[in-house]
């Protein structure tokens, strides 16, 4: 009882919304070679925008973006072998991204095992979150970004402040949403 | 090559260089500690030209002025803590926007790739 | 009580002629603007401690003159001209080279495509060699996103001057770029320029 007690605490809240980070999950720092964790509430996102300067263009936009968003939380994590995390795992995630209010607007799979989903979180017409899975054998990223966010306000900033080019080909949007999950480069 | 075509080219061509330059000359940031040792450096050097507490002690001390002592010795802890909550503020800021930039880093890279992965499973579905 | 007040004014960074609706405490410039001093000094010398070093002076000579600083507008540019006078006077009075020549530049042979990544660093090299003058006016301009006005105040020159200095750093640039700057999603142009 205490443990279970225990586990749940341990695992974090990510969001009003009660998405739960597996606790497996967090325990993949330990096995990765590289990892990011970045877990910015409402109050840090605030601080943050204050050192973004207004005078510069590309910082004025990353300001304008945080303005509407009430959290941004991501994990990442590099590993240098296969099969160092458990698709269970990533199952879990998805399990509480069923619930009505999130819609899956991309879902790619690749015989290399490189797994892609995007939902995105509606309130009537608005979108209220973004929800990221990026499984790869040696590789498992997870975003949500809590809060009203457009994908291509995101691609604007490519290029700039440090955030690299990943590539120059056209892509188009997923063929079955009408919402647009990315967003075409120029 | 007509000459038209050279100078549409080479309009081209300084387009791009210059949108590379833009891109290779992007803002980096110096090292996470930078502002901490500024301002450690900026008040060492404060210290050094205009002690404070000579200040202090010169109007603390002067005649008549004694019974001030209290409310100068309140001010001087409250303006200590006041640059040490600033400090603190302006470390946490800094991380904090490091962090949120990589955050939106991934976050694109993510998304670029899904949206190549879905342009590739597209055109293959059209072969 | 002048004493007092002073003391209050240098705890919160601020001086009694500053404007505080629009300045920021120095603090919060530091934090602001760190990567704008420090990326001009980068740029320019090529040499991260050096930049560390010049960026630092830098704010340390703000923290002095801070009184006289009117405004955001005027704090920008205070920053640029301090920063980028400073760096080149730093590599005159060291007479510290970047770490290449451009005709020592290797080349990516002319049958390679460049990626983005490498290209930048490519770049990053060859301006870092051009001239002080022409060096600093590029990175002015495609750094900062400057004007040739805006530059020819920060670098007490003449606007025809900064329109020469950088129309030949392009000339040089282009040269040794030529062939490497492929369109995206075009067919035009058939390789080397």
């Amino acid at each position: 009882m205490g443990l279970a007690v225990a586990a749940c605490l341990a695992a974090p809240l990510w969001a009003a919304e009660d998405i739960h980070m597996p606790v497996n999950l967090d325990k993949l720092a330990e096995r990765a070679t590289e990892t990011v964790d970045v877990t910015l509430d409402a109050s840090m996102l605030q601080l943050a925008s204050k050192f973004l300067s207004s005078q510069d263009a590309d910082e004025a936009k990353a300001k304008n973006i945080v303005s509407r968003l009430r959290g941004v939380f991501v994990r990442s994590f590099e590993f240098d072998k296969d099969g160092q995390y458990a698709m269970s795992d990533v199952e879990a995630l998805r399990a509480q991204l069923k619930s009505p209010q999130w819609t899956r607007i991309v879902g790619v799979r690749s015989v290399k095992g490189e797994n892609s989903e995007v939902y995105l979180q509606r309130n009537g017409d608005q979108i209220e979150g973004l929800f990221v899975i990026a499984a790869e054998p040696r590789e498992l990223t997870i975003v949500h970004i809590d809060g009203s966010i457009k994908p291509e306000e995101l691609a604007e900033l490519e290029g700039h402040m440090g955030i690299p080019h990943i590539g120059k080909n056209k892509t188009k949007g997923g063929g079955k949403s009408d919402d647009k999950a990315q967003k075409e480069e120029e | 090559m007509n000459e038209f075509q050279e100078q549409s080219d080479r309009r081209f061509t300084d387009q791009s260089l210059e949108e590379q330059l833009a891109l290779a000359l992007a803002r980096v940031e110096p090292s996470p500690d930078f502002a901490a040792g500024v301002l450690a450096r900026v008040a060492g050097m404060g210290a050094r030209r205009e002690p404070w507490w000579k200040r202090v002690a010169g109007a603390v001390f002067a005649p008549g002025s004694l019974r001030w002592a209290p409310a100068f010795a309140a001010i001087v802890l409250v303006a200590a803590g006041t640059v040490y909550h600033e400090h603190q503020r302006v470390v946490e800021g800094l991380r904090a926007k490091q962090q949120l930039l990589e955050a939106l880093r991934i976050t694109n890279a993510k998304l670029q790739e899904t949206g190549m992965r879905v342009a590739q499973v597209e055109t293959r579905s059209k072969e | 009580m002048e004493g007092t007040q002073a003391l209050q004014n240098m705890a919160i960074g601020q001086a009694a002629a500053v404007e505080e609706a629009v300045l920021p405490t120095f603090a919060e410039a530091v934090a602001r603007h760190q990567s704008m001093v420090f990326s001009i000094g980068w740029h320019f010398l090529r040499n991260r401690a050096l930049a560390e070093e010049l960026a630092q002076d830098v704010f340390v000579e703000l923290h002095r003159h801070w009184h006289s600083i009117r405004s955001a507008d005027h704090l920008v540019f205070w920053l640029r001209k301090v920063s980028s006078n400073r760096a080149i006077d730093f590599v005159r009075k060291r007479r510290s080279r970047p770490e290449c020549s451009l005709e020592s530049t290797n080349e990516p042979s002319t049958l390679e495509k460049l990626n983005d990544t490498l290209l930048k660093s490519y770049l990053e090299r060859m301006v870092a060699s051009l001239p002080d003058k022409q060096r600093m006016v590029v990175v002015l301009r495609y750094q900062e996103g400057l004007e040739p006005e805006e530059i020819s105040r920060l670098l007490d020159m003449n606007v025809s001057t900064v329109k020469t200095n950088l129309a030949r750093a392009l000339e040089l640039l282009r040269v040794k770029t030529a062939g490497k700057l492929q369109p995206s999603g075009s067919d035009r142009g058939q390789g080397n320029i």
